[in-house]
């Protein structure tokens, strides 16, 4: 175990009679962009779920560095540095879109129930640190003119980046992205792909994505991991991925090929 | 006729309904009641108002949708007919077969007074029905003007109809501040004089036809921010004077009714940190009040449950540290469940305090159904909070503290992440909110002010008695937080005036307190579904930090709340 961000090793997890993961092994290196991919119903999310928390794995163990984080509670593991984002947009629908920013700081914030009761100056120091720091955040995916907007008024497209941005402000050293480009057009998609590059190159987050779009995939993954029906069917860069048999046969079909 | 019978379908229909609500309304004896107290002497009182209302409504609703006026007239005159005609049928049965051992209130006086007065039905009910009739073409024209113009005479309506039903606490008013009896060229026997109120409507009729032209306009946006907030401070100073000496000026009765007010506004205050807030439904809120009363009760009373005899100012913080206690005890076991299991769950704990109030268990501690006697009122050396006006100042500053306590808590980091539970705790979870402890807090916290409320209500009144702590007292402070608005403190201060204030005011009226609460909230939740003052969105003020090295320590968090 040199130098892994994420280490999963014989990852398991079954719901009554299905086996959702089937005993799945991967690695991501630090500074990388890896893309999960397979058919509908494969057990990418349900993976997901599981490194995030959401789910305790049947069996396996997951690492986050040299720490283990199998099993422990969604807060400790976004503590630990792991953020997300969902498949269907799951924002603080009520609250402002500098608020949803500003509440995926959590992981950095010191400030207490008491802090805030007596108003100290350190609560409001962080406070106002952490209002800075949105705005910073919101410029840098570029929502910062919609700040003040409750975040469900927002167009989708601008609600999909929403949600990287309250990912990114909690300084992750893993961005786990759940169909980041799900329900765009080709340019939505373009500009998708540029920020996710930025976010690597410009903030040093290490990218693990689960996608559909082919050509998305193909353009910005170093490494690819094809599931079906909870097991690991293939590993590889695109280029090998895309000359896999097995691959083309179970998922890709006659359109990698193009 | 085939066509004219289903052009006429609904507006008849909708006729008979308006017909159905005047019968309810007299059978509940709602009516009668209201006919007692005079809006204009001698021209108006508050029954023809609910007698009358359902048919301006007709004609305001019908003439609104209709497509153009003439059909509009003929469904307004067919509706009106229709209501005319249900309520008149039901006029002649209570007046023909007595149904008074069902409806103790369909007598013959109020035959009486359906029927304007006449001892003679038909004749009587020929005015009701012109009445009526009129009625629906008021509604009608009201539709048909500009709705600037309607506006105004709603305006006007509501001046009357609210100086009215607060003759008592105007005339009291003005009593203190003027020499003499100055109300009584206002009102005579409670309702307004015919002039007085001539001369109200025309003045807000001059005021608004005068305002497009004066343009009083507030110039507070256009300040530099400095002047701003030295306004604001300001008006918030002159809020605080005047309630400082508005017991003085409302005396010993409307006191106690703001205490009352006061107390409860305490309580919808920390219960809005649990269900404005965080989400939780909590409908055992009356808890954390029994807790902090008894706790009140059993250490300072001098009767046979004495027990030490402390001083009411040593035991209300002790009093505030218990209910959060309980609060933090209870919501261990019931942390984990979401929604309505949730509600049910505290339900059975207001219940619970209730019953081991009542028990014989508890009952050489607590005094069970008898209850905790002689229980001093607070006192400051030799000086005794005696009289409601005293007690007054004890829940106001107590109303302050808990202001500025939640509007913090409102704005923080720690109110950000109750609401990220609200609107999805799993996500609040996924980004690292430890939301067992968070959930843990909003109860505790929000035990503290019902607690307070709890201890003062006890040293006011002097007795405790389980039945004081019924399930009825979480509703109310629910009530008060949905119809005033969900995590909007400015809704908490409206909602309990109108929910607990205004029903004291108006005695009439407290009979049918919980019908009028039921149609409110209904109203509100179709109407106004955010309340009546929703929570508005917090803004934080985007300029960059100061820098620590420059001296001026940065106050950006205190920005507008909602």
């Amino acid at each position: 175990m040199s130098e892994s961000l994420l280490s999963v090793s014989g990852l398991t997890m079954q719901f009554g009679g299905l086996r959702a993961v089937d005993n799945v092994d991967f690695r991501q290196e630090t500074g990388t962009i890896v893309s999960i991919i397979g058919p509908n119903g494969a057990g990418k999310t349900t993976l997901f779920n599981c490194i995030s928390g959401f789910y305790e794995p049947t069996e396996g163990e997951i690492h986050l560095g040299e720490r283990r984080i199998t099993g422990l509670p969604p807060n400790e593991i976004a503590r630990a540095g792991i953020a997300r984002t969902y498949q269907n947009i799951r924002l603080f629908r009520n609250m402002t879109v500098l608020e949803n920013v500003m509440l995926g700081q959590e992981r950095l914030l010191r400030t207490t129930w008491l802090g805030s009761i007596f108003g100290t100056r350190a609560a409001r120091r962080e406070t106002d640190e952490v209002v800075a720091r949105s705005h910073a955040i919101l410029t840098f995916v570029d929502l910062d003119a919609s700040a003040d907007r409750q975040a469900d008024e927002l167009p989708y497209g601008d609600q999909r980046r929403l949600e990287i941005a309250r990912a990114l402000a909690s300084e992750p050293r893993l961005m786990m992205l759940d169909e980041p480009t799900a329900g765009m057009n080709p340019s939505e998609t373009a500009a998708t792909e540029r920020l996710l590059q930025r976010l690597r190159d410009e903030r040093n987050v290490s990218l693990l994505l689960i996608e559909h779009d082919m050509r998305f995939v193909m353009g910005i993954s170093e490494h690819i991991m094809v599931l079906n029906y909870g097991r690991t069917i293939a590993t590889g860069t695109p280029q090998e991925i895309r000359a896999n048999p097995e691959v083309i046969e179970a998922y890709l079909g006659s359109s990698a090929q193009d | 006729m085939q066509l004219l019978r289903q052009r006429l379908a609904k507006p008849l229909s909708q006729g008979v309904l308006a017909g159905v609500l005047c019968i309810y309304i007299a059978l509940t004896g709602m009516m009668e009641a209201f006919g007692e107290r005079e809006i204009v002497t001698g021209v108006l009182d508050m029954g023809k108002v609910v007698l009358l209302g359902p048919f301006v409504g007709l004609g305001l609703l019908l003439q609104q949708r209709a497509p153009n006026r003439r059909v509009g007239w003929i469904r307004v005159l067919a509706a009106c007919l229709a209501g005319i005609v249900a309520t008149g049928l039901f006029i002649l049965f209570i007046n023909a077969i007595s149904i008074r051992h069902m409806f103790t209130h369909a007598s013959p006086a109020l035959v009486e007074y359906m029927t304007m007065g006449q001892v003679a039905p038909a004749a009587g009910l020929g005015l009701f029905a012109v009445a009526a009739l009129a009625a629906g073409a008021v509604g009608s024209g009201l539709a048909l003007m500009p709705a600037y113009w309607r506006n105004t005479i709603f305006m006007a309506a509501l001046l009357v109809v609210g100086m009215a039903l607060l003759s008592e606490l105007i005339s009291q008013v003005l009593r203190q501040i003027l020499n003499g009896r100055p109300d009584r060229l206002l009102f005579s026997q409670g309702a307004l004089r015919p002039a007085v109120a001539t001369i109200a409507v025309a003045a807000v009729f001059a005021w608004r036809g005068l305002a497009p032209r004066i343009r009083l306009r507030s110039r507070l946006p256009q300040l530099e921010p400095e002047r701003q907030r030295q306004v604001s401070l300001a008006m918030r100073g002159a809020g605080v004077l005047v309630l400082l000496v508005l017991p003085w000026l409302v005396g010993s009765y409307l006191s106690e009714v703001l205490a009352n007010v006061g107390l409860y506004l305490l309580m919808a205050l920390g219960l809005n940190i649990a269900v404005g807030l965080a989400g939780l439904f909590d409908l055992g809120y009356v808890t954390n009040f029994a807790v902090g009363a008894y706790l009140m009760g059993v250490l300072t009373n001098s009767g046979p449950q004495a027990t030490g005899e402390f001083n009411f100012w040593l035991i209300l913080p002790v009093s505030v540290l218990a209910a959060m206690f309980t609060g933090l005890l209870l919501a261990l076991p019931v942390i984990r469940m979401r929604g309505d299991y949730l509600a049910i769950a505290t339900m059975g704990f207001g219940e619970i305090i209730r019953l081991l109030a009542l028990s014989d268990w508890l009952a050489p501690l607590i005094g069970g159904s008898q209850g905790i006697l002689f229980i001093p009122k607070p006192n400051i050396g030799a000086f005794t909070f005696q009289t409601p006006q005293h007690l007054f100042y004890i829940i106001l500053a107590a109303s302050l503290v808990m202001l500025v306590v939640i509007n913090r808590l409102d704005l923080s980091l720690t109110g950000r992440r109750w609401m990220a539970i609200r609107d999805d705790e799993t996500v609040a979870n996924a980004i690292g909110i430890d939301t067992t402890w968070i959930k843990t807090l909003a109860f505790t916290l929000s035990a503290a002010s019902g607690g307070l409320a709890g201890a003062i209500f006890a040293s006011k009144l002097g007795t405790i008695f389980p039945h004081s702590f019924s399930l009825l007292i979480s509703m109310n402070v629910l009530c008060i937080i949905i119809v005033g608005g969900m995590g909007s403190i400015r809704g908490m201060v409206l909602g309990t005036l109108v929910l607990i204030g205004v029903p004291e005011l108006l005695r009439e009226f407290s009979e049918f307190r919980f019908l009028l609460y039921g149609i409110l909230l209904m109203a509100v939740a179709i109407y106004r579904p955010g309340g009546l003052m929703p929570a508005r969105a917090r803004h934080y003020r985007t300029e960059p930090v100061p820098q620590p090295a420059g001296g001026t320590p940065a106050t950006s968090s205190s920005a507008a709340s909602g």
